[in-house]
């Protein structure tokens, strides 16, 4: 609030000079205003940016003592700008302000006396030839796909000293390095700016371009050019032992993905494997590719079975179906019932060279046909339950006990 | 009478006591109390634009016209000498000095004794109702309001009986500090404190009279009122204008911006039977001693000149017990009762009985009392009851002044500056952030940064119905505000662009999961500790927010009128300091100093009545200790020794839990440790343990086996689980019998695995100026593959898939939009969770959108629901049908939380449930495994998707079964299949389709679906995503 109230006394006098001098004025232009006629004369319709303008006028049927409000009106690419000059100094010349000689681009201007316009024209600012850089050059998308269908464009919009776009038909020259090759391409500027389409090669990698422009030249441009979508492949696998013991891992392999034109496809690229077991249960299972080559894995099945793997990339590409069997690595074992027959131990489990199975080996137990399966895992060979009796009362049950692929049917008498 | 012109040394020693212990311990207390740090908050609002009450900060703008701004200005004025801390513990210290002033003022104008009025002085130092209200719950506009109050009570009491006016005019000024610093205490203060003062000054004014006050009838009270009529309509008058005039737009603004807050849960308002730890802190602190001391002090206000304050007293009391009773909510009615914090009526009331606490410690002490006691117990009996009585007082204080301390209410204390610092790092206040786990700190944060945050700590000042709609205190600590809580959360993570939200600071990892799935990711972790998630493609927040601009003379008022009224009553005040200092000739004596008492023994029953209470009190408190043992003892019985255990488990204190395992069961310490060092997953580590309670299916002396049914809530889902847990009685304690382990052994000791990682540089040069043009990153080509508008019941949802065809990893974000035929939009939301964001090269995902309104938005529904259900959903209500839709998807590239590692082994479909296994092939630990399993109809097209948490973490070269049951047996139908309106980056689908992938194989093996038989599916297929806890 203070601020305000000290301006006010500088403010306050200002506007009562202006009222006063406004109204003088009106009384004169009603009077004169008709009769003026005057003319400002342009010595050239085209300049370059930088130079110098000056526009003179002239103003006719009033004496130059009696002129007091002369004005110019310029019309810019930055807005309208009004120029004034003391009237009374003989002849009336209006020198426009280089911040607007230095923008290329049509001026439109008009002369103003006393309120009235007395002449209209325009003339046009030329870029500056001599001095030419490139100030902006843009390429997008920065990566494609290989094979030719995909682009990128290039863009550069050189420009003279001031910043102003040069004109059309200027020559541009681009330069591309595909490889080992280097290519130019001369162009010429269009509607302000120079512009290419590249197209992808059939290889992946990097393009590099530029765009030159006499002795200037651009920043360096990286285009990178990825492998196109993946053909079909095939898969392979690794495995330590052909037994099912639930343990070991299984790696499926894919030959190297490439695609239509020989690229590897790009690192990262996911793979998806699915697999089916003699009693249709699915396994899935997924890698990314690096090098092209997508290794997934699998844990061994605890059952003889013979898993029938494929593999995809979705919509894209696919690879042959492969069949693994798997053995059993038991023949048989052994159940002993203790405490009233509510404690069953299952083992000794042993494997495929006689040794006892590594631990964690699943046993299950289900009863009478019951859903509820109870799981075990082995610890050094043996498996133990505990029938509880809360829930199976005294009485004879089936019990059915199934360890690695392998099962056993026992009728018992529980106590 | 004439005035001693001593001064009261009981007074002096009340001040520097009171400065020395509130003084000292103030330091460590306030910061952590659960309201100073926003009134410090609001103090640097005004530090920085005294005159504009609209604050950016909190929620999406709002006016701190909303609170008496006094307090808050001193504070920000304070802050230019020695920072904002320093202002508030000086406006802490100076509030402590005024309450004993006060309550000196206040006890001298009740008793008319010096004496007492200086015990009273002492006593309000430990007064604990009043050191919670400081060093606990840290109200400092509450405090100073009512010790201005206490200070104007006695001018207000002259004014009355004197009429001079130049009380009246005192009596207005210090009012005015009382309103312009909180704006409950003077309207409440009038109820509680002045009427029950007027009622004495006729009783007094009667009394003089009669001369007798056992002459005052009620006929001589009412020629009393008649004439003193005048006075007390002239200050009644008085004090409306000034409560309406002080913070004339603080009522302004209450009434152009209602409240439309639901009532948010308080402790002071819960049955404190029911919610012991309500009834500690909001019954048992504040009253204290004063428990046991209750029929005296009934006895003594109820007295005939005490009449009005007896009343009061107990108006206060009643209503101070919350939803103990229904007497309060009767009383206050259901609005005020939900709005009010009920505490303070304790607070109130602990403050209105000061008076005669004083006078009984001095009677007791040095009085009548004491010498009726001494003679018919002896003084020995005498002395040890009063050290015990002081004792109990003294340590009542103590231990609530360190109460924060031993149950620290709020989270450690966080070092604000790496966050700060972040903030104005890069842009990244160009956008708004949300503290999570951050308690009261975040208005402190707040306070240091010029970035906003979606959330705030004042509610009253909240705008967004997402917000206003639910009971919730904030989202930063939502998880303690169950489903409206983590609900409220979820609308904000889902659709963070709608609220330029980008950042989120975690001090919770709770949260982390929720964040995960709903397409945030990990930033960094900085230097403090706290995990900085964002989200990709958040636009920035425009350069012009809205706001709500108020006319210029209130923003005058609001900043000159608070301290001109203090200044106003410090001139006035100091006149009266001089008059007292200097011309004590001319002193005369206060006219209600001419009613002190001479104390003679009160009637025997009185005794005999306070013996009984004291008995009974005594009786009640160890009856409560004792069922309180029974019940938190944890070996004392086997149900005992579970909940025990799985509450230390829940509080992850595994040593306590290990001595609750059967010693005799041979697991020794160091196994279990490990044991529980290798367990991870939702259920253990992201889960809060809600209710426990056990059956015991076998029971005898020596062994149990009780069936244990946990709920746990997790910010995904709620797991309820039941075990069947042995427990062992071992010489009279019980014991848990250890559960197996897993005895699964990995095949590989050592393996390696090669991995495609990626990184991003964001801005290759290093300036603030703008991205450079090569600096950006190609956006990824997404395509849609499928996506259809599916009604079930009344509910909409876009099911659908996607797939990244780039060669690029994509994070992905997809908003849907619903129209009606008239191509009207109906609702817009974003996918939650049932998507996988982060997608590898040539990765696809299922997806569901669904269309969530704001929950409970609507008043008519039936109330929220009062247990925690993180899957709660509230379904829009839509006006019209939607036909058509629209799909923005923005994919980013993507550079973390990718992994592929987890295989699922040997599914197959099994009486209504999906089982099988997921084996980590990979080298990170996944810690939450989702599974989104899809359902497709006849013609393998899908249907619906859901999302699946597994609670158990997948370790590397480890296998865990999983068996999820399929549901969602309502029946489905498509509206709408049309892929016009699905754009990928603001292009259309189809074209990048055609150009990216013209032929595409549709015969994909890898897509083989599993037939099930269910009336309204025929096919289902799931897909794994897993959320990585401890990326190595």
């Amino acid at each position: 609030m203070k601020k305000v109230f000290k301006h006010i006394w500088f403010i306050l006098p200002v506007i009562i000079i202006c009222i006063g001098f406004q109204s003088i004025q009106d009384d004169y232009l009603i009077s004169d205003n008709q009769a003026l006629t005057g003319v400002l004369i342009e010595n050239n319709t085209k300049y370059v940016a930088g130079d110098t303008i000056t526009l003179s006028g002239k103003i006719e049927n009033i004496k130059s003592s009696n002129l007091t409000e002369v004005f110019l009106q310029l019309s810019t690419s930055y807005g309208i700008t009004v120029l004034s000059v003391d009237p009374k100094k003989e002849p009336i010349k209006f020198e426009i302000p280089n911040f607007i000689t230095k923008k290329s681009g049509w001026i439109q201007w008009t002369f103003f006396a006393h309120g009235k316009s007395l002449d209209t024209g325009s003339f046009e600012i030329l870029p500056h030839t001599s001095f030419e850089k490139i100030a902006e050059t843009y390429v997008g998308p920065p990566s494609i796909i290989a094979g030719g269908r995909d682009f990128t464009m290039i863009v550069a919009t050189p420009t003279d000293i001031y910043d102003n776009l040069l004109l059309d038909k200027t020559p541009v020259t681009i330069n591309e390095q595909r490889d080992v090759n280097t290519q130019t391409f001369p162009l010429v500027i269009n509607k302000r700016i120079a512009w290419k389409h590249i197209f992808s090669p059939k290889k992946k990698g990097r393009i590099f371009a530029t765009a030159l422009l006499e002795n200037s030249s651009s920043k360096e441009m990286n285009i990178d050019v990825f492998a196109n979508q993946p053909q079909d492949f095939k898969i392979s696998f690794e495995r330590v032992h052909p037994f099912a013991d639930g343990n070991q891992i299984l790696t499926i392999n894919t030959s190297i993905l490439k695609d239509a034109y020989n690229n590897i496809i790009t690192d990262g690229t996911l793979v998806q494997f699915i697999g089916r077991d003699d009693s249709n249960q699915i396994f899935r299972t997924s890698s990314n590719t690096i090098n092209g080559i997508a290794s997934a894995k699998l844990i061994f099945p605890n059952a003889p079975t013979t898993l029938k793997i494929k593999a995809s990339i979705p919509g894209l590409a696919k690879s042959q179906e492969i069949a693994i069997a798997f053995k059993s690595i038991l023949k048989e074992f052994e159940i002993q019932f203790s405490e009233n027959n509510r404690t069953i131990e299952v083992g000794p489990l042993k494997s495929y060279l006689g040794q006892l199975i590594p631990d964690g080996a699943e046993v299950t137990l289900s009863i009478d046909g019951n859903i509820e399966t109870q799981k075990a895992s082995s610890k050094d060979g043996f498996a133990s339950f505990n029938i509880s009796e809360d829930f199976y009362p005294k009485g004879d049950y089936v019990f059915t006990i199934n360890a690695l692929g392998i099962s056993k049917k026992v009728k018992k008498a529980i106590n | 009478m004439i005035m001693e012109k001593k001064t009261n040394k009981y007074l002096i020693t009340a001040l520097l006591l009171g400065l020395l212990f509130h003084g000292g311990s103030v330091f460590f207390t306030l910061e952590t109390t659960y309201d100073a740090l926003i009134h410090l908050f609001f103090a640097e609002h005004y530090s920085q634009s005294w005159f504009e009450p609209w604050n950016y900060s909190w929620y999406t703008g709002f006016t701190v016209m909303g609170y008496p701004p006094l307090v808050h200005q001193t504070i920000g004025l304070l802050s230019y000498i020695g920072g904002l801390k320093f202002g508030m513990f000086t406006v802490a210290l100076i509030g402590v000095t005024l309450f004993i002033t006060g309550v000196y003022r206040f006890a001298l104008l009740i008793t008319g004794n010096r004496t007492v009025a200086g015990y009273a002085a002492i006593l309000a130092v430990f007064s604990s109702s009043f050191v919670e209200t400081l060093h606990i719950f840290g109200q400092l506009p509450s405090i100073i309001g009512i010790s201005v109050l206490l200070h104007t009570l006695p001018e207000i009491y002259l004014w009355l009986r004197t009429g001079k006016i130049k009380y009246l005019i005192t009596s207005l000024a210090m009012l005015a500090v009382t309103i312009t610093s909180h704006h409950v205490t003077p309207i409440f203060g009038m109820v509680f404190f002045i009427f029950p003062l007027i009622g004495m000054a006729l009783m007094d004014g009667s009394k003089e009279k009669v001369g007798n006050i056992k002459a005052v009838t009620f006929k001589v009270f009412l020629t009393t009122f008649k004439s003193y009529f005048k006075r007390i309509i002239t200050f009644g008058l008085g004090s409306l204008v000034l409560i309406i005039g002080c913070i004339l737009p603080y009522w302004i603004n209450t009434k152009n911006n209602p409240i439309t807050q639901v009532p948010i849960p308080h402790g002071s308002r819960d049955n404190f039977l029911e919610v012991t730890s309500s009834g500690l802190v909001f019954f048992l602190i504040p009253w204290g001693i004063l428990l046991l001391l209750f029929p005296y002090l009934f006895y003594r206000y109820f007295s005939k000149r005490y009449l009005f304050f007896g009343i009061s007293f107990a108006i206060l009391t009643i209503l101070g017990t919350g939803g103990t009773t229904s007497i309060p909510i009767t009383i206050l009615g259901e609005n005020a009762f939900n709005i009010l914090t009920l505490d303070r009526f304790t607070l109130w009331a602990s403050i209105i009985i000061l008076p005669i606490f004083g006078e009984f410690a001095y009677r007791f002490s040095d009085g009548d009392i004491k010498k009726y006691l001494q003679e018919k117990w002896g003084p020995l009996i005498h002395r040890v009851t009063g050290g015990v009585l002081v004792g109990v007082f003294i340590f009542i204080a103590l231990f609530t002044v360190s109460l924060g301390k031993f149950r620290p209410a709020q989270p450690q204390e966080i070092n604000m500056l790496p966050i700060v610092n972040f903030l104005n790092q890069d842009d990244h206040d160009k956008w708004r952030y949300l503290p999570l786990g951050f308690g009261d700190q975040m208005a402190w944060l707040s306070a240091q940064t010029k970035a906003m945050t979606v959330d705030g700590n004042y509610h009253s000042a909240r705008r967004l119905p997402e917000l206003t709609t639910k009971a919730v205190e904030r989202l930063e600590n939502s998880k303690f505000r169950g489903v409206e809580g983590i609900g409220s959360l979820q609308q904000f993570l889902t659709v963070p662009d709608k609220y330029h939200l980008k950042y989120i600071f975690s001090n919770d990892k709770f949260y982390d999961p929720i964040l995960y799935f709903s397409g945030w990711h990990r930033l960094q972790q900085l230097e403090n500790g706290i995990m900085v998630w964002e989200r990709a493609g958040v636009t920035p927040l425009p350069n012009v927010l809205p706001k709500d601009e108020v006319p210029l003379f209130q923003k005058l008022l609001w900043g000159i009128i608070p301290l001109s009224t203090v200044i106003f009553a410090l001139l006035i005040n100091l006149r009266s300091i001089w008059f007292r200092t200097l011309k004590r000739s001319s002193q005369h004596a206060y006219t209600y100093l001419a009613f002190e008492q001479k104390y003679t023994p009160p009637n025997k029953w009185l005794f005999y009545i306070s013996y009984l209470w004291i008995l009974i009190m005594i009786v009640v408190f160890a009856f409560g200790g004792y069922t309180f043992y029974l019940k938190n003892t944890a070996q004392l019985t086997g149900s005992n020794v579970v909940k025990a255990y799985y509450d230390a488990l829940d509080f992850k204190n595994f040593e306590k839990a290990y001595s609750y395992i059967n010693p005799e069961s041979g697991k020794s310490k160091s196994q279990y440790m490990l044991e529980v060092s290798v367990s991870d997953g939702l259920l253990s580590s992201y889960a809060k343990l809600d209710a426990i309670s056990t059956i015991a299916i076998q029971e005898n002396d020596s062994v149990a086996k009780l069936k244990t049914f946990t709920k746990w809530i997790t910010p995904l889902k709620v797991f309820n689980t039941q075990e069947i847990i042995e427990v062992k009685k071992i010489n009279n304690k019980w014991f848990i019998t250890p559960q197996n382990i897993d005895l699964d052994i990995p095949p590989d000791q050592l393996f390696s695995e090669n991995t495609t990682t990626f990184y991003n540089h964001g801005r290759r040069r290093v300036t603030s100026g703008k991205t450079y043009h090569e600096d950006v990153l190609k956006q990824p080509v997404v395509e849609v593959l499928s996506a259809k508008l599916v009604k079930v019941g009344e509910e909409y949802s876009i099911v659908g898939t996607l797939q990244n065809i780039d060669f690029i990893p994509a994070d992905i974000a997809i908003q849907a939009t619903l129209y009606s035929k008239d191509n009207k939009i109906l609702a817009t939301y974003n996918a939650k969770d049932i998507i996988k964001h982060k997608l590898f090269a040539k990765e696809s995902s299922n997806f569901r959108i669904d269309f969530e309104g704001i929950a409970w938005s609507n008043f008519d529904a039936p109330p929220p629901p009062e247990v925690f259900d993180p899957n709660e959903f509230t379904p829009i209500v839509l006006n019209e049908v939607p036909v058509s839709f629209n799909l923005q998807v923005s994919a980013n590239v993507a550079t973390t939380d990718l992994y592929d590692g987890l295989a699922i082994q040997d599914h197959k479909i099994n009486d209504g449930f999906i089982e099988g296994s997921l084996f980590n092939t990979g080298i990170q630990n996944a810690t939450i495994p989702q599974l989104l399993i899809s359902y497709y109809d006849d013609d393998k097209k899908l249907i619906n998707v859901s999302s699946n948490y597994i609670e158990e973490s997948v370790r590397p070269q480890r296998k865990v079964n999983f068996k999820v049951p399929l549901g969602n047996n309502d029946e489905r139908t498509i509206l709408n299949t049309s892929l016009r309106n699905v754009f990928i980056n603001g292009l259309p689908n189809k074209e990048i389709s055609n150009k990216v992938v013209p032929d595409r194989i549709l015969d994909d093996p890898t897509q083989t679906l599993i037939p099930v038989k269910n009336k309204n599916y025929s096919y289902i297929s799931i897909q794994v995503n897993s959320y990585i806890g401890n990326p190595n």
